[in-house]
């Protein structure tokens, strides 16, 4: 009874992702590196809001980058007459910035706030170097991000190109700790595995690296919420016409980013992603997902990842459980979850001690989600629940049209 | 008469002739076998040299040295500082002979002028609002060289050493301020060279490196020593340094000393003379403010008197009092008379409103002439323990001991009756206004300085 959507849905997911990650291991480890020079200027652009003081640290973790080309800094402030904090601190680091080589800064404060989408183009048409990192001013990065997210784009097809994802306030709060372990199976096992089969689920908002002329040619960042997973679909859409076009993952370009610290900041969170899925799954592109557009291996893994697993999963478990309380006997019921949690305890930690043996570049940090292992089905549970909330406001109340990332006047300008 | 001096058989336009008698020298010798007086000089030549060695030898001349200098032609930057300009057409040139043998006309003739700071004052005198210039030339140990003051020095003398002493005499007065630099402590040069050195062994041989501090092992050391193939590797504790701030940061120190490897913040200066070699400490260095400079009414009272000339001296038996002094005497006054009834006294203020006007317009030694015989009728008023002080060069102050209401307003008439008296004879219009307090009348919350303040606000 329990067992058939978690064969359909997730063990053939994960076992894919898993083989591919295995397939990229051992190709790197007989492959010998090929580090020819290439170092490009490269322009990070990151969109700052309300981080404040923050945002320095961001800044000086591209200043400090191990990059011997020029790095064009580009910090768009929004709505900068709200978020001065974040502007001045800005403005404190210009003669920080004088002393690193090859290194410069500027600020486009922007008066009229007009969301991420606004200040991300903003910066596109600003920037001068020929890789466009698209960045969040609460994120801040390895210090060889840069070279080696760079050296992709070498290779001519390479259009965009991720990364790992870490949580940077993993140790503050029992949330932030489960986030961290969702971070590191999603964004760095699971990213990996798919970018290696050419179908990444989408590139996040939050660290993007895109060759400049493509995304200028594809007419930059659109109106409208989620508009990270926008951009990745519509490049996948030149997939069949182009299938020599690909996006990358780099596990050598580490991000580090501030997860929301509290229940209710991360259900609002999710109350948006989740929302955002349908969103632009059956508004946005509901005629961009055919095979014709962007080939049968990405059409399958979006029906599969992006319709089944992330869509109509989260609404069969609800209505599975639901049925369960109502159908069976309490004793079977519990004895039923009981053996569902010991299932995912068994799976997550399968997957966790793979990830901490083969995939993490920082283990012994890495080992103190250890101890959250225990309650991450639980977690992973309630996250799914919530999906099925944050659907169902989507579809009856519009949900995009709710988002801190713009205004709404600008929201509203999207594709309804 | 005009003398020009040209070394071609030259000659000045006829339209000078009609109103000077004018004579030709070859030469400054040539013209010295006779020495015809003259009203100005006149170089005409477009030799550099010529001109600036014959303005050389005017400006050194013990007679003629203040004379008026033309040039017809332009001379040398430096040579323009000791010319009184290009050749005007002669009706300007006529106005300005005639006013330099009016201002002559009251110049006191006597000794003064044998040195140098007389002969200054005595250019200065003849050229009313002249100012002395400075003239920057790099070659030069001080940047700063004063072309005029050079001329009239007989002796060579330092141009600054005689600025200041000129100045601490209050002869001249600063007009401008020019440029501010720091010089030699040694040699008084400006040539500066400023090196930073090692704080530890005072080598110069540093060198700025990036360094970074390792936070597990706290590994201080030069960012080239981490460097492993493109990544940052501790070279103690071989921690792979990923992220700033989490696993590294960057210290302070920022600067290596190639001989002793001490890293530091930030290097000691050194100042090195370019001209003595001699080596310094910043701290060490003179600072020398470049001033231009003009003629002081003090400057310009020794030029007429020959002398210090001070109102105060025609005071001489009455103590011309500091003001501070006074306002003590006047407070203790105030005091006293508050205190015992019987006692009064009577404070009388003197306001010379037109006195700078004046002195601008017209002959300066009348003028001293009036003022100094107004005082001698002001002293003959005054009794012995009468004290006096000034506040400003036109306001005169007057503590008249055992002096009531009436007998205040009886000074005040003498003494205006002695003013009328001297106007009659005097051509000029003094504006001169009384003002007298007697001890009666002054408020008890009031002391010397807010009573003076009050009453010299009144004058006004």
């Amino acid at each position: 009874m329990l067992i058939p959507f978690v064969l359909f849905f997730e063990l053939p997911l994960y076992f894919v992702n898993w083989m591919s990650v295995f397939r990229y291991l051992f190709k790197k480890s007989v492959e010998a590196p090929a580090a020819l020079p290439y170092y490009p200027r490269v322009t990070c652009a990151i969109t700052c809001y309300a981080e404040g003081e923050a945002v320095k640290s961001t800044v000086i973790s591209l200043l400090e980058q191990i990059y011997p080309g020029p790095i064009e800094i580009i910090a768009m402030v929004d709505g900068v007459q709200k978020n001065m904090a974040t502007y001045q601190a800005l403005k404190k680091l210009i003669p920080v910035v004088a002393k690193y080589s090859k290194r410069s800064l500027i600020i486009i404060p922007k008066i009229q706030r007009g969301g991420r989408v606004s200040s991300l183009n903003a910066g596109l048409s600003r920037a001068q170097g020929e890789i466009f990192f698209a960045l969040d001013g609460d994120t801040s990065f390895d210090n060889q991000m840069v070279n080696s997210a760079v050296s992709h784009f070498r290779n001519p097809n390479i259009v965009a190109v991720t990364g790992p994802m870490r949580v940077r306030n993993a140790r503050k709060t029992i949330i932030t700790r489960l986030q961290s372990l969702e971070y590191m199976l999603t964004m760095q096992v699971g990213k990996l595995g798919f970018a290696k089969l050419n179908v990444i689920n989408n590139i996040p908002g939050a660290f993007g690296i895109f060759r400049k002329s493509f995304v200028q040619k594809i007419g930059g960042w659109n109106t409208g919420t989620a508009e990270d997973l926008d951009l990745t679909l519509r490049i996948k859409r030149y997939h069949r016409r182009y299938p020599h076009l690909r996006i990358e993952f780099e596990p050598g370009a580490v991000s580090h980013t501030d997860v929301p610290e509290n229940l209710g900041d991360f259900l609002k969170q999710r109350l948006r992603w989740d929302g955002d899925l349908w969103y632009i799954y059956s508004n946005k592109h509901k005629y961009g997902i055919s095979a014709a557009a962007m080939g049968w291996g990405n059409f399958i893994f979006l029906l599969w990842y992006g319709i089944l697993f992330q869509i109509v999963m989260p609404f069969s478990i609800v209505i599975y459980t639901v049925y369960m309380v109502v159908k069976l006997p309490l004793h079977t019921f519990l004895f039923s979850m009981i053996l569902v949690y010991i299932f995912y305890v068994g799976l997550i930690t399968l997957q966790y001690i793979f990830y901490l043996a083969l995939v993490s570049d920082r283990k012994w940090e890495d080992c103190e989600a250890v101890l959250i292992l225990p309650v991450y089905p639980l977690f992973q549970f309630i996250s799914r629940i919530w999906s099925t909330v944050a659907i169902m406001n989507q579809i009856l109340n519009k949900g995009h049209l709710d988002s801190a990332m713009a205004p709404f006047w600008v929201l509203k300008k999207g594709k309804q | 008469m005009l003398i020009f001096f040209s070394q071609e058989k030259t000659d000045l336009p006829d339209h000078y002739r009609d109103l000077f008698e004018v004579r030709h020298f070859n030469d400054f010798s040539d013209w010295g076998k006779n020495r015809v007086n003259s009203s100005a000089f006149i170089i005409v030549g477009k030799d550099q040299q010529y001109s600036s060695s014959l303005l050389r030898k005017i400006r050194r001349d013990d007679e003629v040295f203040a004379s008026l200098c033309f040039a017809a032609d332009p001379v040398a930057p430096f040579d323009n500082f000791l010319l009184d300009g290009q050749l005007p057409q002669p009706p300007a040139l006529l106005e300005a002979v005639n006013q330099v043998e009016d201002l002559l006309k009251s110049l006191k003739s006597n000794d003064t002028y044998i040195t140098h700071q007389g002969r200054l004052i005595k250019y200065l005198w003849l050229r009313p609002n002249f100012i002395i210039q400075s003239h920057h030339d790099w070659q030069h140990p001080r940047f700063y060289r004063y072309p005029l003051l050079e001329a009239l020095s007989q002796d060579g003398s330092d141009s600054f050493e005689w600025l200041r002493n000129l100045a601490n005499n209050k002869i001249i007065e600063a007009s401008a301020m020019i440029d501010r630099q720091r010089e030699c402590a040694y040699c008084r040069s400006a040539h500066l060279s400023f090196v930073d050195i090692c704080p530890n062994c005072l080598s110069i041989d540093i060198k700025q490196q990036a360094s970074l501090h390792c936070f597990t092992c706290g590994c201080v050391d030069v960012q080239d020593k981490f460097m492993h193939s493109g990544t940052l590797v501790c070279p103690k504790c071989h921690t792979h340094l990923r992220h700033i701030g989490s696993d590294y940061d960057r210290p302070i120190e920022n600067y290596r000393c190639q001989s002793c490897s001490q890293t530091f913040i930030e290097g000691d200066v050194q100042v090195r003379c370019a001209m003595c070699e001699k080596e310094m400490q910043p701290s060490e260095l003179i600072l020398n403010e470049i001033h231009s400079w003009r003629l002081s009414d003090k400057g310009r009272t020794i030029a007429f008197r020959g002398e210090v000339f001070d109102l105060s001296s025609g005071f001489d038996q009455l103590d011309f009092i500091s003001r501070e002094l006074f306002i003590h005497d006047l407070d203790w006054m105030m005091v006293t008379s508050r205190r015992y009834p019987n006692v009064h006294f009577s404070l009388f203020g003197i306001y010379f409103a037109n006195l700078p006007d004046l002195v601008e317009l017209f002959n300066h030694a009348r003028l001293l002439q009036m003022l100094e015989s107004f005082a001698q009728r002001l002293r003959s008023l005054l009794r012995t323990p009468d004290l006096s002080t000034r506040t400003a060069e036109n306001m005169l102050w007057l503590l008249l001991p055992s002096t009531d209401e009436q007998g205040l307003s009886g000074f005040q008439k003498r003494i205006e009756s002695s003013m009328n008296a001297l106007l009659e004879e005097s051509e000029y219009k003094l504006d001169f206004r009384f003002i007298g307090i007697s001890s009666q009348n002054i408020s008890a919350k009031e002391n010397a300085p807010l009573l003076l303040a009050r009453l010299a606000g009144e004058l006004l």
